[in-house]
């Protein structure tokens, strides 16, 4: 298929520095990294451009994050794959940069270098906290659920633990909206999806009966789109009140999960009680007025925070080639909106230094190569390990990920070993489709 | 030969891929293409193109994308004369959302209010659903491109 820069009548001329080509290097294929590149090589069509991974699979967290439930949302790599299937635009998967290959190493094989590298981690609570009560990160559960292979709940010893029956989720973003969703769907509300269902059944082998989402504002001051509570309270089964009102008038029959939310509480303290976590609040406006919540599990959906790593390795780095987009550039992680128009202006940014810069050799991947690890994943083996998960889907799931580097590496070289793993036994699954 | 305006708005990008697909295949058929984000169009601009391809994305409780909306403003308060010339519309939306497409069905109303005729059917892609958009996009284009002038 041609691609829309080869197609496009209208695009711009290009401009070549004694015809050797401006080589830029991009560090993070999630969808920072991938829209800074869309963009500039719309602005430059003859611009050549290596996006660098840590991970063996571009996207970042259209893959990890994005909840498995809104493939709809996923589509946005569409566009990305087409950016890879352009000659000049190379994926580079499978290397970390500070710790494969160095920025330095970056910044003298290309003009110019967009650190997109994302903010790895969920944002801590900063109050007084028990460092045994069970807190975890919605951003580490969501990953998880998205076969993350660097998941961290997955690596803990013993594996994926039950997150237990009664959970308290603190913040009210679209994150929060999403883990409350994934917690309180049946096996049936995931149809067509690509959830990890192993990880599932390991966090909630039984439904989460009790989901209490706690937010500190005032109800109108929330970040969610009320599109995502109203898809959390229509899902069959669920029962969802805001401040003690039914969102949707009270059920019919029993609810399998209900969902309270509560506004203007301001959590102080999260302790370790009889094998349990106590949340304790206090009431926005009256300190005076504490209140005492207790759950088998704390989840943290309270925004992300740059990794200690991207902190240590791109914290301090200063330079005039070196352009920053997404978390790195502005300390939120943002959605795939605000990014794209971040990277829009970034690309713009990295045009006009080019273009105002002599021209200076530079070789991008190609001085390289000798440089980079021998498991380098191109976006062919990245195509290859995509076919090998869509094909080895149940069949009521859009695609199995692989949730190991291994496998994810063996189906990247093409080993058919791995390919057909059927993972629902069909015993397991009884006539109405729920998973016993 | 006839110059067909594709112009888009959007906000995750998914509109600007299907303007670049349905230029690529007007341009194909040795059309003269112009795509442009609906930020850059100015509405007096308009009255001028001969076929013009909407392509937007529906966002909140089925608004404009934001790329869209100050156009769509625009076109309300200048209301341009715009007989004579002729459009087509695709959709982007998701099924999930009760307002689906609701964008598309917003502009279609405005240029047909101000005397613009639509050629074509309105191609409303779900995002739900298992259909590339590019793909609807390239059929779509083609189904387009039979009701053409010679
Ligand atoms: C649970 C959840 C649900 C979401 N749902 C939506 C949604 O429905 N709609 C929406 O618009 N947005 C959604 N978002 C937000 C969206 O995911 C982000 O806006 C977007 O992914 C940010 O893109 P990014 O490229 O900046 O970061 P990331 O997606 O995190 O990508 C960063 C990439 O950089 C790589 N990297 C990091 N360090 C290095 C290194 N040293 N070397 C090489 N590579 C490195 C990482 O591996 C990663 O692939 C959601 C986010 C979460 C967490
Ligand atoms: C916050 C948000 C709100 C949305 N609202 C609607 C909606 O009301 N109706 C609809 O059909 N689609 C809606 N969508 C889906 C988008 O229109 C769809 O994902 C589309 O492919 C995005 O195209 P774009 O990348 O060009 O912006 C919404 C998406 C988001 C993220």
């Amino acid at each position: 298929m041609r691609t829309p820069a080869e197609t496009a009548p209208n695009r711009p001329a290009a401009a070549v520095d004694n015809g050797l080509p401006l080589q830029v290097a991009v560090i993070g294929a999630g969808p920072s990294g991938c829209y800074a590149a869309q963009a500039l090589r719309k602005g430059q069509p003859d611009i050549e451009i290596a996006v660098f991974d840590a991970l063996p699979t571009p996207f970042g967290l259209v893959r990890y994050g994005i909840a498995p439930d809104h493939q709809g949302a996923k589509a946005v790599s569409r566009q990305f794959e087409r950016l890879f299937g352009q000659p000049g635009v190379e994926f580079v998967g499978n290397v970390s940069v500070g710790t494969d290959v160095s920025l330095e190493a970056l910044l003298e094989n290309f003009h110019a270098v967009v650190l997109a590298t994302g903010l790895g981690t969920d944002r801590r609570l900063g109050i007084d906290q028990d460092p045994d009560a069970r807190v975890i990160g919605a951003g580490d559960l969501i990953r998880l659920l998205n076969s993350d292979p660097d998941a961290r709940l997955r690596h803990r010893h013993g594996g994926p633990e039950s997150l237990g029956s009664e959970v308290v989720i603190l913040g009210t973003g679209n994150v929060s909206a999403d883990v409350a969703r994934l917690l309180s769907k049946s096996d049936l509300d995931f149809i067509a999806s690509d959830v990890d269902d192993d990880a599932l059944r390991a966090v909630a082998p039984n439904p989460v009966r009790t989901i209490h989402i706690l937010g500190r504002c005032e109800p109108h001051a929330a970040k969610w789109d009320a599109s995502m509570v109203k898809e959390l309270a229509e899902i069959v089964g669920v029962h969802l009140s805001v401040d003690g009102v039914p969102l949707l008038g009270e059920p019919a029959a029993s609810p399998r999960t209900t969902v309270s939310v509560r506004f203007q509480h301001v959590p102080i303290s999260v302790r370790r009680l009889d094998g349990r976590v106590r949340v304790t609040t206090r009431r926005a406006g009256d300190s005076a007025l504490v209140d005492h919540l207790d759950a088998d599990t704390v989840i943290t959906a309270l925004g992300f925070d740059p990794s200690p790593a991207q902190s240590a390795q791109f914290g301090g780095v200063e330079a005039s080639n070196v352009f920053r987009v997404g978390g790195p550039a502005t300390g939120r992680l943002g959605n795939l909106a605000e990014n794209r128009k971040l990277a829009a202006d970034a690309a713009k940014g990295v045009l006009e230094f080019l273009r105002g810069q002599e021209p200076l050799h530079r070789t991008g991947l190609v001085g390289l190569r000798d440089r980079l690890p021998a498991s380098v994943v191109s976006f062919e083996a990245w195509q290859r390990i995509d076919g090998a998960e869509v094909r080895r889907a149940r069949p009521d799931r859009c695609r199995t990920k692989f949730t190991t580097r291994d496998e994810l590496l063996a189906a990247a070289a093409g080993s058919g070993a791995l390919v057909s793993i059927p993972t629902a036994t069909p015993e397991a699954i009884d006539t109405t489709g729920e998973v016993k | 030969m006839t110059v067909v305006h594709v112009l888009y708005g959007t906000e995750s990008g998914n509109a600007e891929m299907v303007a670049d697909d349905i230029a690529a295949a007007f341009g194909d058929q040795g059309y003269e293409t112009v795509t442009a984000e609906l930020t850059d169009v100015d509405v007096s601009d308009l009255a001028a193109m001969e076929i013009a391809v909407f392509v937007s994305s529906t966002y909140g409780e089925g608004g404009l994308p934001e790329t869209a909306a100050p156009f769509h403003d625009a076109l309300l308060t200048e209301r341009p004369d715009l007989s004579g010339v002729r459009f087509a519309a695709f959709g982007l939306g998701d099924s999930i959302y009760e307002t689906f497409n609701n964008a598309i069905e917003t502009i279609r109303a405005a240029l047909l209010e101000l005397g613009a005729e639509q050629i074509g059917t309105t191609a409303k892609h779900d995002a739900a659903s298992t259909t590339p958009a590019t793909e609807l996009a390239d059929a779509w284009a083609r189904e387009l491109l039979t009701l053409m002038p010679a």
